[in-house]
């Protein structure tokens, strides 16, 4: 294995609220290596999108990182904005989840991919309109020269979204964040971006961070994933493993609750409860009491990451021994 | 586009019909006899019948009506009591002065308006968006005659700076044209950029949190370039759509501001008119400002549709 | 049926302890009612804080500046600032809160018609676009110089122009109150077009005609010392604010605080006023709400 062209330790991201601070991201660590496509998921609020704003260095202003970002073997965290503005759009690229609001609505679709491919090249306008031609294309835009001058309004979802790629690929990026790309688009467009984006990763070796809560979209393209439950990292695998034997009860139940998984009509479980109050978590494992699996062990102490072979981790005391029953 | 703005000129046709009837009933409000009151106690019956003649007020109602519109459509609003010259005449005469003033003070307000409104958002919660609110706040709140005299005491009776009153035209010295009509614009704009700055505070601090605006930061391109750009762009929407409002702001200030600085244009011809009881310019003054805030109103419509490419790719509402 | 009305009633909001407790929490909500509030204290107790006529003169005392026996000085006629601040304070705010409950009355009565019955909804609106297109101080000035001057005359004036916005404020929540299921759930259930408009569509139009009223509240204090400065408002024996700051003017150069004062009491009024306004929107009608500061 390479070098990882991403890696992320010890990454916590705290937030002011009332008199404290709140954790969006605890202590999360997890790496991506060069034309890998590793996926994050977990439910809205359990800090994946923090970790992907983190990344790009887009958080808010009061947002407290402490940890390491390492990007190409140079630690993002701290560095000044000035600093971070030169490897965005240039070395790393973003997507955002609602492509209807993600472009500016009062400039043309090419105005947009000009200014990115401009923002880091000195480029003629000619060139830079060329360019952006050219990168409509890639993103599978038919007659991309005439759609340069239509403004967001005149496309549908999933063109905007093909166009927010095409901006974020304008400098062939290293690294490409996708945040939750797909969601907000229907089920044939979903499939026809993800396609567009596995074959991207092919042409540009771009290496992707996919975001989603979607286990059916990783399972289409991921390499590995990233489980976040509660701003913490619950479960890191292989994406067949993954599947195969989910190690934590959380990944487990995500499974469970994912549509067409299976040939075999079964019932879709739920995962009782919802997620804890930040400001306000219970003892010991943070998943504990939504957990059938729970014993009294589980609400004493926060579980590490558990290494269990074959790059597979578990934050869950049971993993461990099972692992080894399983052996036996 | 042409569509649209020949749509609202005839949307604009009811509205003036009422507007100008208002106007024509103005000098029907008088409590008792008109006549009387125009003349004052010194009048003499053959005074008040020569005024109720010129006036057209011996004729029965419905031939006044028919007779001022059909004066109307020919662009006479009546002969001014005061002035013996055709009202059209008259505020035709004076209008490049408030013209002038109001461009001058329109200025001021959208300059200081946006930038004020811009800072205090880019600051959100600091001091100096704090300042700004409360700058805002006062502004809205003060009378912009006491303002106007206030200033004189400071900037005319005791540092001497500016004359207290009166009007150079631009064309003769544009020096003196500033000196004269600094201090009537910026009584003007207060008010104005007060509210403009409420209303480009909010509206940059909708869009500052819109999701283009994280994709344009997600470019790398510079903050100047994404607030500059991406935000002002869009900021200028809502901005230009309160432009109407204080055009008619600005307009009917002018009547009090330009009868304290002594500058001889419509807002001082009217300001006369009401103190010599002049109902023809009263009446014909109200609906020449009216008028032309209407047709202001379309242009700046029409311009805020051909700005917003959402509208005007569709063709309008 | 009655459970169904009892499911239908609209919220109790304006009752409750609650709301009461945020709106003093509200910042500006509480800067706006202690400003407005000491205005109208000062108002009330006007007879306790100075025992000095308003109209009283001395000849030998004019033109005195602010003192411990003038707090606010004298004027041309050697008449005490204070006292005629304070009970020109009366007339000013006597002619606001006229405008206001006329406001109240017709607006809700115009609007509610314009909103309730669309067929009137058409010609009263266009009547009231007509109102709007003229800039309100001069459409108030225009009246009030047909009429003659006096208090009443400016009440007219000034109800008569911002009538029609409020009773567009009226018109335009209830135009969105009329479709919410409760409401037509009641119509369903055969309640009276009367019953259904006074039980459940006006008491939800009453923040934001709550919140209007107190910005037509200042709007009509600005007014009003416009058409007094321009000599439309109440004759000069009374002082009003804008009367007083119009007398004034004569005299900048010897006596600015004859203008400085009464204006600055204007100022104070609308300030508290506006704050008022905007801390009612806050708590009383988040939907009008753009951001919170």
């Amino acid at each position: 294995m390479s070098a990882p062209l991403l890696d992320i330790r010890n990454l916590s991201i705290g937030f002011p609220a009332g008199k404290g601070e709140v954790l969006a991201v605890n202590d999360v660590n997890f790496s991506v290596a060069p034309r890998e496509l590793v996926g994050i998921v977990g439910e809205s609020g359990s800090g994946k999108s923090v970790t992907a704003l983190a990344i790009i260095g887009l958080l808010p202003p009061n947002a407290r990182v402490s940890g390491e970002i390492a990007f190409a073997g140079r630690n993002l965290v701290g560095l000044p904005q000035r600093q971070l503005r030169g490897l965005r759009g240039k070395e790393m690229g973003m997507i955002f989840q609602e492509p209807m609001t993600s472009l500016n609505p009062v400039f043309t679709v090419g105005d947009q991919i000009v200014e990115a491919v401009r923002a880091h090249e000195h480029m003629s306008l000619k060139a830079a309109r060329d360019r952006a031609t050219e990168l409509l294309d890639k993103v599978g835009i038919p007659s991309p020269r005439r759609r340069l001058d239509d403004y967001p309004h005149q496309m549908s979802g999933g063109m905007r979204q093909r166009v927010m790629i095409a901006i974020a690929l304008s400098s062939s990026p290293k690294l490409l964040i996708a945040d939750e790309p797909t969601t907000a688009l229907d089920v044939t467009i979903q499939a026809q971006l993800l396609d567009l984006l596995n074959g991207l990763r092919e042409d540009f070796g771009t290496a992707i961070v996919l975001i989603t809560h979607n286990m059916g979209v990783m399972a289409e393209i991921a390499d590995r994933v990233v489980v976040m439950y509660c701003s913490r990292v619950v479960e890191e695998a292989g994406i067949f493993d993954l599947f195969d034997r989910p190690q934590h009860p959380y990944t487990e139940g995500l499974l469970g609750s994912t549509p067409d998984m299976g040939e075999t009509a079964h019932r879709l479980t739920t995962i009782r409860g919802g997620m804890p109050n930040p400001a306000d978590l219970p003892p010991g494992c943070l998943f504990a009491p939504r957990c059938d699996k729970a014993i009294a062990q589980c609400t004493t102490a926060q579980p590490p990451l558990f290494e269990l072979g074959d790059g597979q981790k578990a934050a869950c005391i049971l993993a461990p021994k099972l692992q080894t029953e399983g052996a036996t | 586009m042409i569509g649209y703005t020949i749509s609202r000129l005839l949307q604009a046709i009811p509205i003036l019909l009422i507007v100008s009837l208002i106007a024509f009933g103005i000098i029907h409000l008088i409590p008792g006899d008109a006549a009387t009151v125009i003349g004052g106690p010194s009048a003499t019956p053959a005074d008040l019948a020569r005024i109720r003649e010129n006036l057209g007020l011996d004729q029965p109602l419905h031939i006044q009506i028919l007779t001022f519109y059909a004066n109307l459509f020919q662009g006479d609003l009546g002969r001014s009591l005061l002035l013996g010259i055709p009202v059209t005449e008259a505020v035709l005469a004076r209008s490049p002065i408030t013209i002038g003033i109001a461009i001058y003070s329109l200025v001021l307000t959208i300059v200081f308006g946006l930038a004020t409104g811009i800072i205090a958002a880019l600051n959100h919660n600091r001091w100096i968006d704090q300042a700004a609110t409360v700058f805002a706040l006062i502004g809205v709140s003060l009378p912009n005659f006491w303002l106007a005299l206030v200033m004189i005491v400071l900037f005319s009776v005791h540092l001497g700076w500016l004359p207290t009153g009166g009007y150079v035209p631009f064309t003769q010295n544009p020096i003196g044209w500033f000196r004269t009509a600094t201090m009537p614009a910026v009584a003007l704009a207060l008010l104005q950029a007060g509210l403009l700055t409420r209303i480009t505070r909010s509206t940059m601090l909708e869009v500052l949190s819109q999701d283009y605006i994280r994709t344009a930061r997600a470019k790398g391109i510079s903050e100047w370039r994404v607030v500059g750009r991406h935000a002002l762009a869009n900021v200028m929407m809502p901005v230009v759509t309160v432009l109407g409002l204080i055009l008619s702001v600005l307009l009917s200030g002018s009547i009090v501001i330009e009868t304290i600085f002594g500058i001889p244009g419509i807002g001082a011809l009217l300001g006369n008119a009401i103190a010599s009881r002049d109902y023809p310019m009263i009446q014909g003054g109200l609906f020449f400002i009216t008028a032309a805030l209407l047709l202001l109103n379309i242009v700046v419509d029409v311009l805020y549709t051909s700005l917003d490419p959402r509208i005007r790719v569709t063709g309008g509402k | 049926m009655t459970s169904l009305s009892d499911a239908a009633a609209p919220p109790r909001f304006l009752r409750t302890r609650a709301l009461v407790r945020r709106m003093f929490a509200n910042r500006a909500f509480m800067l706006g009612f202690v400003l407005f509030g000491f205005i109208c204290l000062a108002t009330l107790l006007a007879p306790l804080i100075t025992r000095l006529d308003p109209n009283a003169l001395s000849i030998r005392d004019r033109f005195q500046p602010p003192s411990l026996q003038f707090p606010l000085g004298t004027d041309n006629l050697g008449r005490d600032m204070l006292s005629r601040v304070l009970y020109g304070a009366r007339l000013s705010l006597w002619i606001g809160l006229c405008v206001i409950v006329l406001n109240a009355v017709f607006g809700v009565l115009l609007g509610a018609l314009a909103g309730y019955y669309r067929r009137l909804d058409n010609i009263l609106m266009r009547i009231a676009d007509a109102l709007m297109a003229f800039p309100a101080v001069l459409l108030a000035i225009g009246i009030a110089a047909a009429l003659g001057p006096s208090a009443v005359t400016a009440i007219i004036a000034l109800a008569v122009v911002y009538i029609p916005r409020t009773a567009r404020v009226v018109r335009a929540s209830i135009l969105v109150v009329r479709e919410l299921d409760y409401v037509q759930a009641a119509r369903a259930a055969g309640a009276t077009d009367y019953r259904i408009l006074m039980r459940h569509i006006l008491p939800n139009c009453m923040a934001p005609l709550i919140v209007q009223l107190s910005f037509v509240f200042a709007y009509a204090i600005l007014s009003e010392a416009v058409l007094s400065f321009l000599g439309l408002g109440a004759p000069p024996t009374v002082p009003s604010w804008g009367i007083l700051i119009s007398e004034g003017r004569s005299y900048l150069r010897e006596a600015a605080w004859l203008t400085v004062v009464p204006g600055l009491a204007i100022a104070i009024t609308v300030l508290g006023l506006n704050l008022l306004g905007d801390g009612l929107r806050d708590v009383l009608d988040p939907r009008m709400k753009v951001e919170q500061g």
